[in-house]
């Protein structure tokens, strides 16, 4: 710890570099890094062209002329939130109207907002916006990145929120019979993304709750052959053979220092299970601090490493249909990369090189200690 | 422990011609031995024996049925309690209010089964319930037929999905409404906004579903399900608690002729019994209190209903509506009602059988006898006395409530 610290005060010391452009090839050394699945690589090499990832891994040889930038730090993919409200400053939900199919939240939001830096400076390189669930069905989720605000993936899912939150006590439906009754009825005759849905060409995201909210989402995915993910069931843990089998994968609201024992050791169970998990953030309502806290403390009620990593990067690409383009540091993928002061897990790290597609927007070297 | 190992080490032995035996499936396999055997729907069997397999009852006998099974040995045995008027919902989750007749709906959709009110009405004895919408819609939709315990999915705990059409009348259902002045700026801007709206939602219900059997141009899928009720096959249960709603609801049932009438939370049934004898309506009373004024309206609940009912040949089913008070609880119901004048055997058939038999789940649940599942309560006394307790209680054969531990 005092070693990284001396180091990186000689780095921080130094002057900074001219920097590469992202469209040129330039290489990222860094002392540790997680790029996707397994334990991590130390001393790794990873070998960037037009802001993708060209070659990654120890011992990859960094071609002559081709510009080096090494760190002290340990690299990860960069993060993704499974789930946020950033960028969008109100009328996020219409009470008017239980159902919304047609409503894009790509369509709703500033991508130039300063909720959006304040996520790249927490690591986090892509959001998943959803719409809060408040509505029967809420709209299209989308992927987006955090610096400039780029769609990845405009319509990611169809969000369904089978929650006591939708039912409003002045709008139809007021009742889970009716509102499982209205969506039966559409789905018989689907248009649009609901027929997408229907399709399997668009997956669900189930908002719910507690876990008759759980078991009603799944029988209802189960009914109409839907696919995707259940969003916001704390206890899926406890109910792991049953999604395991519903093929649904889960994404859990952030955790924070005083969460439910029982909340944690849900996502535990979860991962025994091997149902591939994410993190909602709920930003701007909580800290972007809380995604990273989030896998922590899972990691310190018993959860793997690698895991707790992969909620963050991998697992949570895969959910929001992106795997092909994010979440891990892999050959083709998209540059986005975060260099930490130390283990990204470890409370007292921090991001100091925030990387997307392959141009750094974000550098916040630790500062040299104060001398008296 | 040791018991489940051996149970486990049975099991096995026996798994290869038990192919699609659940985990655990030993555990359902009991000899009940009791000083009475109250069945329910006969004569009760002095020092008899109950053999329960595979979570049904095998044997009910005087003499030991044999089968080397595990032996409980108690004072007495009924069977499991059963309760048509418990609360056990999500409040307003589980009623539609946008519209007065959402008739279609089925209130299971909108249960929570891992609630802990369900295992507190099992653990008290209570092994099958009737869940309705509440009342706040004039026809609330399907109640449903549950076990109260096991894995909480519908598939397992449903006894019947269809058990009853829920409908209510008095002050609840047309509370929230209210007249639009201006311009209307809710749903709830409608009538019924008194009793005569809620009578007149009610008969127009049935009046359009009679009027659909000649016109079939006139069928809804409302209509379909008022048929179910007016031709008998399922039961309307009918939340009325003051004369006047009571009457409200014989008048409904003397001009459509509902073959199958439930009045719940009667409390004043006791008022008119002749009015109530003639519609050939079975009776729910709510749980009898020490105050006399409960329930709905603040209808007038006298100790003595279920016998005065019981003597002019009423079919009554006493309920517990899921209270707190310990006093009030379904197992406490036929003690006090007893007190007051009831016959214990009619007590007795009044949290079981004549429940069952009201819904139509009487093949499955209601008495101890061959075949039915073994829902079983074991008592330390004889049943409902004050001075007696529940020690155990099976729910298909699993011992929820061990006598061994309890006592």
């Amino acid at each position: 710890m005092l070693l990284t610290a001396l180091l990186s005060t000689v780095l921080a010391a130094a002057p900074a570099p001219a920097h590469p452009i992202a469209t040129d090839a330039f290489a990222i050394r860094a002392r540790k890094a997680y790029i996707g699945a397994g334990p991590a690589i130390e001393d790794c090499v990873v070998l960037l062209d037009g802001g993708r990832v060209r070659e990654v891994g120890r011992g990859v040889r960094v071609p002559d002329g081709t510009p080096l930038v090494e760190y002290d730090g340990v690299l990860t993919a960069g993060l993704i939130a499974c789930g946020s409200y950033d960028g969008i400053a109100s009328g996020t939900t219409d009470p008017t109207r239980a159902y919304l199919p047609e409503a894009r939240i790509a369509d709703a939001f500033a991508p130039a907002h300063p909720d959006f830096g304040r996520l790249l400076e927490a690591g986090i390189t892509s959001v998943l916006l959803v719409p809060r669930p408040e509505n029967v069905i809420g709209g299209v989720t989308a992927l987006v990145k955090t610096s400039g605000g780029t769609i990845v993936k405009r319509d990611a899912q169809l969000a369904v929120a089978l929650s006591t939150n939708a039912l409003l006590f002045n709008r139809e439906p007021t009742s889970y019979s009716q509102a499982l009754m209205q969506l039966d009825e559409m789905l018989a005759r689907p248009k649009g993304t609901l027929a997408r849905a229907k399709a399997g060409e668009l997956p669900v995201l189930l908002q719910v709750g507690p876990e008759h909210e759980i078991s009603r989402a799944i029988g209802f995915a189960r009914k109409h052959g839907l696919k995707g993910t259940l969003f916001g069931a704390e206890l899926a843990g406890e109910m792991a053979a049953e999604i395991r089998e519903s093929g649904l994968a889960v994404v859990f609201h952030p955790l924070w220092f005083g969460s439910d024992r029982r909340a944690l050791r849900s996502v535990v169970a979860l991962s025994e299970a091997g149902v591939p998990f994410a993190f909602a953030l709920h930003a701007p309502d909580r800290s972007p601090e809380a995604l990273r806290i989030s896998a922590a403390l899972c990691v310190r009620a018993g959860l793997p490493l690698e895991a707790g990593l992969q909620a963050l990067t991998a697992n949570a690409a895969r959910i929001a249909g992106v795997a092909d383009k994010l979440g891990r540091v892999e050959r083709g993928l998209s540059a986005d990369l975060v260099v930490w002061s130390g283990d990204p897990l470890d409370l007292s790290s921090r991001p100091t090189h925030v990387y997307v597609d392959g141009v750094l927007a974000h550098a916040a070297p630790i500062p040299a200690p104060v001398k008296d | 422990m040791e018991k489940s190992t051996m149970n486990e080490a049975l099991l096995g032995v026996l798994a290869f011609g038990l192919l699609c035996a659940p985990a655990g499936a030993a555990d359902t396999n009991w000899l009940i031995k009791a000083k009475r055997v109250y069945t329910a729907d006969r004569e009760p069997i002095e020092d008899g024996w109950v053999q329960v397999g595979d979570g049904r009852i095998r044997a009910v006998s005087a003499v030991s049925p044999g089968g080397g099974f595990e032996t409980l040995e108690v004072d007495a045995v009924t069977p499991g309690l059963i309760d048509l008027s418990v609360r056990i919902d999500l409040g307003f989750d589980s009623v539609e209010q946008s519209t007065e007749t959402p008739a279609r709906l089925e209130v299971e959709n909108a249960l929570d089964l891992w609630d802990p009110r369900f295992e507190r009405e099992l653990r008290s004895g209570v092994t099958s319930v009737l869940v309705s919408p509440p009342d706040r819609a004039v026809i609330g939709g399907w109640s449903v037929a549950l076990k109260t315990g096991g894995p909480p999915t519908l598939e397992r705990r449903r006894i019947a999905g269809r058990a009853a059409l829920r409908a209510a009348i008095g002050d609840e259902p047309s509370d929230g409404n209210r007249p639009a002045f201006f311009q209307p700026d809710s749903f709830y801007n409608r009538r019924p906004t008194t009793r005569m709206g809620v009578e007149w939602v009610l008969r127009k219900a049935f009046h359009d579903a009679l009027a659909a059997r000649s016109d079939a141009a006139r069928a809804t899928s409302e209509t379909q399900v008022y048929e179910e009720v007016l031709s008998g096959k399922a039961p309307l249960i009918v939340s009325a608690s003051t004369t006047q709603d009571i009457r409200t609801a014989c008048f409904l049932q003397r001009e459509f002729k509902l073959p199958r009438l439930i009045l719940d939370a009667a409390a004043e049934a006791w008022k008119d019994p002749p009015m109530v004898v003639a519609s050939g309506a079975s009776v729910v009373l709510p749980p009898l209190t020490f105050g006399g004024r409960g329930g709905n309206d603040f209808a007038f609940h006298s100790w003595n209903s279920a016998a005065l009912l019981h003597e002019r040949g009423l079919t009554i089913a006493l309920s517990g509506h899921n209270a707190l008070e310990r006093g009030e609880r379904l197992a406490a119901q036929p003690g006090l009602a007893m007190h007051a004048g009831l016959p214990f055997d009619a007590a007795l058939a009044a949290v079981t059988i004549n429940p069952a038999r009201m819904i139509g789940i009487d093949g499955r649940v209601g008495s101890i006898a061959v075949g039915k599942d073994a829902d079983l309560v074991l008592w330390d006394g004889k049943p409902f006395e004050p001075s007696s307790r529940i020690v155990g209680v099976l729910l298909e054969g699993e011992l929820v409530l061990d006598p061994r531990t309890a006592k």
